[in-house]
This record gives C-alpha cells, sequence and structure tokens, in this order.
C-alpha cells in the first residue's frame, strides 16, 4: 500500500521542486551572511581566552539544537495535524500510516534550509575550534532535529486523543485560557517534546563539550556517549508513529473541525465578550471603564499578535535580569518599558479604527478616551515589567527588582501618558502627562545616581 | 440481510448555543436516490459533512452500511464516495494523477470511464491548479463514482455542472441506483431533486420536516410542499 502514497507525495514534491530550491539558496545566503555577525554575538569564547572552549561549545550547541528542535517541531504540526493534504484525503479510505509516514518525510524535507544553514552558521567553530567540533555540533543538532520530529509527531497525534479525554479535560480546562478546550491539547503538545527531546539535547551537548574539557583536542571520555541520546530518543519514538497514526490520524480531523466550529461560534455569549484584562476594570470610574474597555477589546481580538510582541519583550527582560551583569537589572527595566510603546500603538490603532461619524455623534469624553487608553497600555505592558522585576529579584535581590519595576514602569506610564494625549487630541489632561514625565525623569536620575 | 445504505440515529448537532441539527433519525436502504432540501442554513451541509466523517455528532450515530462513521471512519470510508460542497483538491496534480491516486487507494480501476462520465477527458492531464471551479467540482465527482462505492453523498455536486455534463452524470447516477447503490443528493434547488431522486428529505432548521416518495407528489407539487413546510415551521 505504501507505493501510490510515496508516488503522490514524490509528484507534490518535484511540482513544487523550484520554490524549495529557492527557499534553500536564500536561506543558506542569509546564513552565510550572518555568520560574521553570529561569531562576535554567540561564539565570543573563540576570541575571548578567559571563557573555556567547553562552556563556549555546550551553550552554542544547546541554542543550535533548541532552534532545530522548536523549528521541527512547529513543522511537523503544520505539516502532519494541519497540513493542507489532510483535507484532500481524509474523504478517502487512505492508510493513516503510510500518509504519516510521507508527511514526517515532508517535514523533515521542508526543515532542511533551517538544518544547513545551522551548520554554515555552526562554521566559525570549525575554522578556531577544529572541524571535529563543528561535526560533532553538526550531530547534535540533526539529532536535536530528528528527536523532535519523532517525538513532536506522536505527541501531536496522541494530543488529539487527550483532546477529547475526559480524563484531560479538568487539566486542559486550567491551560486553554480563552481556547476551545480541544485547542489546549494541542497547544501545549510541544510541552512534552521540549521535556523529552529538549532535556535529552541539553545533556548530549554537555557530554560532548566533554570531550574539550583539556587543553588540546578532543579527548574521549565513555561520557561522551551521551552525546548520541537524541538519536536514540528519536529511534525509539519512531516505533510509536504507526500505532498513534492509526488510531488518531482520521481522529485529528474531527478535533480540528471542533476547534474551528468552536472558535466561529459563539459558545457563551458572556465568555465570548471576555477579553484579558478586563476584571481590572471593576473599579474604576464608568466612562474610563468604557473606553478602556474598547480598546482591550479592541487589542485582544483585532492586534493580538502586537499583543504577543509583549510577551516577548517579558521573556527578554526575563533573559536580561537573569545575566549576571550588574547592569542587567537596569537593562532589564529599559525592555520592559519598552512593551509601553509597543501597546500604546496598538492602542492608537484602536481610536484610528473608529469611525469619524461615530466619534462626532457620540461626542465621547475626551479625557475618559485617554484615560482607558492609557489604562490597557499600563494592563498589557505590567506583565513585562513584572517578570522582569521577578528575575531580578531572584538573581539580584530587592533592590535590584525595584529598579527593574521603577524603570520598567516609568517607561510604561510615560508611553501610557504619550498615548493619552494623542488619543485626547486636545492635550486636556496635560496634568497626566506632565506627572508621567516627571515620574519618568525622577527614576531615570535616581537609577543613574544609583548606578554611578 | 444487509445492514442499510446509512442509517441516523438520533444525531443532533451543536456549534455552542446554535443547535444545527436537531434529532435527526433517517434510514436510507440500499438502492435508494434521495434528495436532502432545505433551506440556507437549514443543516445539510452540516448533517452531511457528518456523514462523511468530518464533523462529530454532539449526539447520536451515523451508520454507512453498518459500520459506525466516527468509531471507524476508514472502514466507512470504504463504502462511501463523497463530493463535499466545496472539495479540496492537489492543486499541483493533474485531475488523471489524483484520480490515479484515488483509484490505487480504493484497490479501483475505470479511471477513463469516470473522465468519460464527468467530461473531463480533454482536460485530465492539465495541473487542477488551472481548473475552473466547475472543473474542480468534476475532479471530486469522478474521484467519488472510482471503485462503485455502495453509497454516494453529493452536496451541491451537479447545480454547477453544465447542463451536458449534468445530465450524463444523473443518467450515470440512476445506474448507479438501479445496481443498487444509494445516492443521497444535497441542494437547495428543488427541481434538481424532482428530477432525479426517488424521495426526498426535507430539513428546516436542522430537523427532518417531510420524508416523502417523490411519485406521491403532483407534479410541481415539491416546490408547494417545501413551501407550505417552511410556512408550518416558522408559524411554529
Amino acid at each position: 500500500m505504501g507505493q501510490p502514497y510515496t508516488r503522490l507525495y514524490a509528484t507534490l514534491r518535484s511540482r513544487s521542486a523550484g520554490t524549495t530550491r529557492s527557499t534553500l539558496a536564500l536561506t543558506l545566503g542569509v546564513a552565510a551572511a550572518l555568520v560574521p555577525l553570529v561569531r562576535p554575538v554567540f561564539m565570543g569564547f573563540l576570541d575571548e581566552p578567559e571563557i573555556p572552549t567547553v562552556d563556549g561549545l555546550r551553550e552554542v550547541w544547546i541554542r543550535a539544537s533548541a532552534v532545530a528542535l522548536v523549528s521541527m517541531g512547529l513543522a511537523v504540526h503544520g505539516t502532519v495535524l494541519r497540513g493542507g493534504a489532510r483535507a484532500v484525503l481524509q474523504l478517502h479510505p487512505v492508510d493513516p500510516v503510510a500518509v504519516v509516514q510521507e508527511e514526517v518525510g515532508a517535514a523533515l524535507r521542508s526543515q532542511l534550509p533551517i538544518l544547513l544553514g545551522l551548520c554554515i552558521l555552526l562554521t566559525p567553530i570549525g575554522l578556531s575550534v577544529g572541524w571535529s567540533a563543528w561535526a560533532v555540533g553538526v550531530a547534535l543538532v540533526l539529532g536535536a532535529a530528528l528527536a523532535s520530529l519523532t517525538t513532536s509527531t506522536v505527541a501531536f497525534l496522541g494530543a488529539v486523543e487527550a483532546a477529547e479525554s475526559p480524563r484531560w479535560a479538568p487539566v486542559l480546562d486550567q491551560l486553554r485560557g480563552n481556547n476551545p478546550r480541544p485547542q489546549a491539547a494541542l497547544m501545549y503538545a510541544l510541552v512534552p517534546v521540549a521535556i523529552v527531546a529538549g532535556w535529552t539535547s541539553m545533556q548530549a551537548a554537555q557530554a560532548a563539550a566533554e570531550l574539550w574539557r583539556g587543553p588540546g583536542g578532543p579527548v574521549f571520555a565513555p561520557g561522551a556517549l551521551a552525546a548520541a541520546l537524541p538519536w536514540v530518543v528519536a529511534a525509539a519514538a519512531w516505533p510509536m508513529v504507526p500505532r498513534v497514526a492509526s488510531r488518531n490520524w482520521f481522529r485529528a480531523s474531527l478535533v480540528l473541525a471542533d476547534i474551528r466550529a468552536r472558535y466561529e461560534s459563539v459558545i457563551d455569549p458572556l465568555e465570548a465578550r471576555r477579553v484579558a484584562w478586563d476584571w481590572t476594570l471593576g473599579r474604576l470610574p464608568a466612562p474610563v471603564a468604557r473606553e478602556a474597555l474598547g480598546v482591550l477589546r479592541y487589542g485582544w481580538r483585532v492586534r493580538r499578535s502586537v499583543l504577543s510582541v509583549g510577551w516577548l519583550l517579558a521573556f527578554a527582560a526575563l533573559a536580561m535580569a537573569w545575566r549576571e551583569d550588574l547592569t542587567a537589572p537596569l537593562r532589564a527595566g529599559l525592555i520592559a518599558g519598552a512593551a509601553g510603546w509597543v501597546m500604546g500603538l496598538v492602542a492608537l490603532q484602536s481610536t484610528q479604527s473608529e469611525p469619524a461619524f461615530l466619534v462626532v455623534w457620540l461626542d465621547r469624553a475626551d479625557t475618559s478616551r485617554a484615560l482607558g487608553a492609557a489604562w490597557a497600555v499600563l494592563c498589557w505592558s505590567s506583565s513585562a515589567v513584572l517578570v522582569g522585576a521577578a528575575a531580578s529579584l531572584l538573581r539580584h535581590g530587592v533592590a535590584s527588582a525595584a529598579s527593574t519595576a521603577a524603570l520598567g514602569f516609568a517607561g510604561v506610564a510615560l508611553a501610557a501618558a504619550v498615548t493619552a494625549v494623542v488619543v485626547s487630541r486636545r492635550g486636556g489632561i496635560a496634568p497626566f502627562v506632565a506627572a508621567g514625565l516627571l515620574v519618568t525623569a525622577a527614576t531615570a536620575a535616581w537609577f543613574l545616581g544609583r548606578v554611578a | 440481510m444487509s445492514a442499510p445504505a446509512i442509517v441516523f440515529e438520533g444525531v443532533r448537532k451543536d456549534y455552542g448555543r446554535v443547535r444545527a441539527v436537531d434529532r435527526v433519525d433517517l434510514t436510507l436502504p440500499r438502492g435508494a436516490f434521495v434528495g436532502l432540501i432545505g433551506h440556507n442554513g437549514a443543516g445539510k451541509s452540516t448533517c452531511l459533512a457528518m456523514l462523511t466523517g468530518l464533523l462529530r455528532p454532539s449526539e447520536g450515530r451515523i451508520l454507512v452500511c453498518g459500520v459506525d462513521v466516527h468509531i471507524d471512519p476508514r472502514g466507512a470510508l470504504r463504502h462511501l464516495g463523497a463530493v463535499p460542497e466545496n472539495p479540496a483538491l492537489f492543486d499541483h496534480l493533474s485531475a488523471r494523477e489524483f484520480l490515479q491516486f484515488v483509484a490505487d487507494v480504493r484497490g479501483a480501476s475505470g479511471l477513463d470511464a469516470a473522465l468519460e462520465i464527468t467530461g473531463l477527458g480533454e482536460d485530465a492531464d492539465r495541473l487542477i491548479r488551472e481548473y475552473s471551479q466547475g472543473m474542480r467540482r468534476k475532479t471530486a465527482l469522478a474521484a467519488a463514482l472510482l471503485g462503485e462505492p455502495e453509497v454516494l453523498v453529493l452536496d451541491e455536486a451537479i447545480n454547477g455542472l453544465d447542463p451536458p455534463s449534468a445530465a450524463v452524470v444523473k443518467a450515470e447516477l440512476r445506474r448507479r441506483v438501479d445496481a443498487g447503490a444509494t445516492v443521497l443528493l444535497s441542494t437547495h434547488v428543488v427541481e434538481t431533486v424532482e428530477a432525479v431522486a426517488d424521495r426526498v428529505v426535507m430539513l428546516a432548521h436542522g430537523r427532518v420536516v417531510a420524508d416523502v416518495d417523490v411519485a406521491s407528489l403532483p407534479p410541481g407539487g415539491m416546490e408547494s410542499m417545501f413551501l407550505e413546510r417552511m410556512q408550518a415551521e416558522r408559524d411554529g
């Protein structure tokens, strides 16, 4: 039965070979161009003798493996679970095992440009440490990709079963937020992949790097065999694929259709109106709360991707605050404060999207509109500040956390104030702007003094 | 005794608070040509999507030739050829390549016959992405006809065809029914059902409001019956 499927996918592949070649050439070109930039940013150990080679190699390999792992996991999701072939094949009595095996091959091929690009990005290691180190890095990256390929396939198809399982319902309900329950199962399917494939990739990088512990070239140690762990995981997960494929490939169509239908229909009118942070509006004056709710709903429903940038900045603030550098809390605060400016753009877009006739007819109070927009900016941005401050607290202590929070909230307050001024159009809230500026200036001055 | 071709047992489908299909019980024997009619949003496409295994009922079950569609989808699809309202196809294959794949999967022959019935012969080697909507529908129809499945489920599959092709397809469907196959044809065009079907099932607001033999209706009587039942539904 394998033959028609192999022929089908080979034909489809050959028809898109031109696009594939272009993508490959473009990716490899970009990777080659990035090599001079990657070396000083991620491979400082090559030029700084005080950083041990073993530590440098380990960190680089872990990062490269993580990229390969995540990229492959997302490719499996986009191909095996939500690939375009499903819509065609689900109406015919296809062999789900053969289909999934071909889809897994397609996912792997789709990631070849990224994997080859990573190999190019690792070339400074080959040039400085030796080509054996480069080859080990390539093997680690490929191992991580393959481990992700097979474990993601098992995880996503297994998640289809969990999506409909009453046993998993309480857990998924805790995780799903505003999403339908089955969607939560698919969204979090990458978590076990990250745990299994991610942990083994880290162990593998650590074990492989130990070979360069000595002053010369690589010295073999039995522990280095752990570098093969991702390959072992990939091989161990592969036999599970036919079982989950035959059980859940057709079933996945039902779950995906159910998710679509739930998103498209109003499950609960009250729940459908709920958006992030609307619980904060209860104690605000009614006119301000009404305006803030409008902005919050606009952002959550129309500009969700921009709001996600706020979370990315939160992660960036966390990563920055976690560094040992003494200026890290200060920098984390600045990053968190930047979230306010991004969120300010969303608030401005919200007011720009209002029909002009509505603005004239309703003649709403400018102050309420401005404060509502500012409140939304504060709500959306606060996560970034709090995450950054929490990381500073754990890593550097209370005073540093206060610094991160103060600078972060100052940046956010300034952004909110500027947003409010623009929204009000008449500058009727100048005192608030002044307060924002004052707080920002005072905090910055205090901070600079402290750092000095 | 062989199982009925299609059985809906207490089937209900809710989209949140919207009830798209409400307790549908329906048994279609083998060798029946049944038209499924109803206004837009009556629940026809939802019924067919559940029948072809694309949607799960909120309650009840659906059997195709005795196989539960949602417990053994592959087993049910072996008995079933389906054309959805908006068929998905591989745009980078030609119709011949796609049909060859379907024939291989079904272990069927008759590819050329399917191309001839649907009038795709001359265009069979062009890529599907170059096809018009009508030609895409013909390709999906040809795929559904391959392997002489015992049950054919067609969602608005004839209305988009040009008149000569529609006539050939109707004749082929009649031939299949006479040979023992069951055809369930969903449409909102009453005349189409009146012309080809033996039995008509009418849906309104997700419920079966009429299930009659076409022969029992006077000429042109289906449309007036349709309007009467619709009015009755509206009046509660």
